[in-house]
């Protein structure tokens, strides 16, 4: 089904459509944009790339377009890794110049926000561990994340079923994201809450100047 | 066939797998550019790449922090033999400003007690001296050897000394020591105790007594320490005193009686 959206939203840019153009951009941007991120490892260089790739990809298709429209997303991809390999290239030999220029390569520190959630969420997950009702299934989550264990092996090892198996997987990710939501709902509420105090106080501070304007012009205005 | 998609990934663990780099090339290719379009499985992925890093760092932080403590029950228990050792000589170490002070206690008051016994027990080596009053005046241009002599043996720490007076005789006599032909510089730097006592004495004095009566005999009897004597000429000045002024002679009264005597080392064969 996305293969025919891709050959759909393809043709119609080649055929001058506009608004495709746009829903390929609303349509593939944040998947694009995760993509680059995972392969570039930088989310502003991520952003850059995704910029990149989608002007690449449109101007194809607007050009001489593809051989075979259903190949949209194929290209896209494609696109994107080439990009992030070249970026990659050039990293490198900057990084060389750098390493022999004696100069520190940047190295982005995760900003305090970032690493309030991600204690937080460290805190999640020791949370669901916990909440878990055996040490087993403890265990099969220690082996696959942490371990890296193949499922198959968890499986013989520990005499459990893959139904068994997948369900540990998964009600421990759910978990995770109702944790996750709750949190985030509590930081809305709190920013919120943030925003009416500082509104509120904006209006108290607004109605005492215009209350002492008013008092002014009434004592300059007050005939003798 | 989105869902049966979807249904596939969840059971082979698609997401998970793709995160840990362990599907293949095809099933990376297949994946990517199913997530590429899917809002529902990139948010699945974002989610699920929270979950592992936050469980890995769970586990990395319990692994730290049991390294640290295995090693430190590791280092614990190495050193076993040695933390008796250990208690023992912190507690030493403890007591040891407390037997400190108890010692120092113990000697002070051993060597109070041995010069208690000293300056008690009796002298077999003292001296005793008696002396004759000096007659006519004292040219200081030209002194005069005195008539008596006192040998000092090093080791003698008192000398008695025996001040034959002429009548009439007074009550009470205040006594004076003196040294002739020395600069009192030089005596000011020979011992300390010397020090004390001539600022306990008056001006140019070594040495000075009151209220010091006269014996049956008219004597007045004198100990003297020996450690004021050393060798040279001494005076001794015999004053008779007033009453209820114990520090001054008594001007109206005569005049005072004078002692010379020379002191010299006792040749020890």
């Amino acid at each position: 089904m996305e293969a025919d959206i891709a050959t759909t939203l393809a043709q119609r840019i080649a055929d001058g459509d506009d608004h495709a153009e746009n829903e390929l951009v609303d349509r593939y941007r944040d998947g694009l944009r995760y993509l680059l991120r995972r392969l570039t490892g930088s989310p502003e260089l991520a952003e850059d790339l995704t910029q990149e790739t989608l002007r690449i990809v449109l101007e194809r298709l607007r050009g001489r377009g593809l051989e075979d429209p259903a190949g949209l997303l194929s290209f896209l991809r494609a696109t994107a890794r080439n990009l992030a390999s070249a970026e990659r290239r050039r990293a490198h030999h900057r990084y060389t110049e750098e390493l022999e220029a004696h100069v520190d390569p940047h190295d982005p520190q995760p900003s305090p926000a970032a690493e309030l959630f991600r204690a937080e969420e460290t805190a999640f997950v020791r949370k669901l561990i916990a909440e878990l009702p055996t040490a087993r299934d403890r265990e099969i989550l220690y082996r696959f994340y942490v371990a890296e264990d193949d499922k198959a092996h968890i499986c013989t090892a520990l005499d459990l079923s893959e139904t068994h198996f997948n369900r540990v997987l998964h009600r421990a990710r759910q978990r995770f994201k109702e944790l996750v939501l709750s949190f985030q709902k509590r930081q809305n509420l709190s920013r919120a809450q943030r925003t009416a105090i500082l509104l509120l106080l904006g209006l108290v501070w607004a109605g005492l100047i215009a209350s002492a304007g008013l008092a002014n012009k009434v004592l300059v205005e007050r005939p003798l | 066939m989105s869902q049966d998609l979807h249904a596939e990934f969840e059971a082979n663990q698609v997401i998970d797998r793709y995160l840990m780099g362990k599907l293949s090339a095809a099933e990376t290719a297949r994946f990517e550019e199913h997530y590429l379009g899917c809002p529902e499985c990139l948010e699945q992925l974002k989610l699920a790449e929270r979950f592992q890093g936050a469980i890995k760092r769970a586990a990395a932080e319990d692994v730290a922090r049991l390294t640290v403590s295995t090693g430190l029950l590791a280092w614990l228990a190495r050193r076993q033999a040695w933390l008796p050792a250990a208690a023992v000589l912190t507690l030493a170490l403890a007591l040891l400003p407390i037997w400190w002070t108890q010692r120092q206690f113990e000697e002070q008051q051993q060597r109070f007690e041995t010069q208690l016994a000293s300056a008690t027990s009796p002298q077999g080596n003292t001296p005793i001296l008696r002396l004759g009053q000096t007659r006519g005046t004292l040219d200081p241009g030209q002194p005069q050897e005195p008539s008596h002599r006192l040998e000092l043996h090093p080791d003698t720490r008192w000398a008695v000394l025996s001040l034959a007076l002429e009548p009439p005789i007074a009550e009470r006599y205040l006594i004076t020591l003196e040294r002739e032909n020395l600069e009192r510089e030089t005596l000011e730097r020979e011992t300390l105790e010397r020090e004390t006592l001539e600022r306990e004495a008056g001006a140019g004095e070594l040495w000075r007594a009151t209220d010091q009566l006269p014996t049956l005999s008219d004597t007045l009897d004198l100990s003297l320490p020996a450690s004021l004597l050393s060798p040279g000429i001494y005076r001794l000045q015999a004053k008779p005193q007033v009453d209820g002024d114990a520090a001054t002679a008594d001007p109206a009264a005569d005049p005072a009686s004078t002692f010379r005597l020379r002191v010299v080392p006792l040749q020890v064969d």
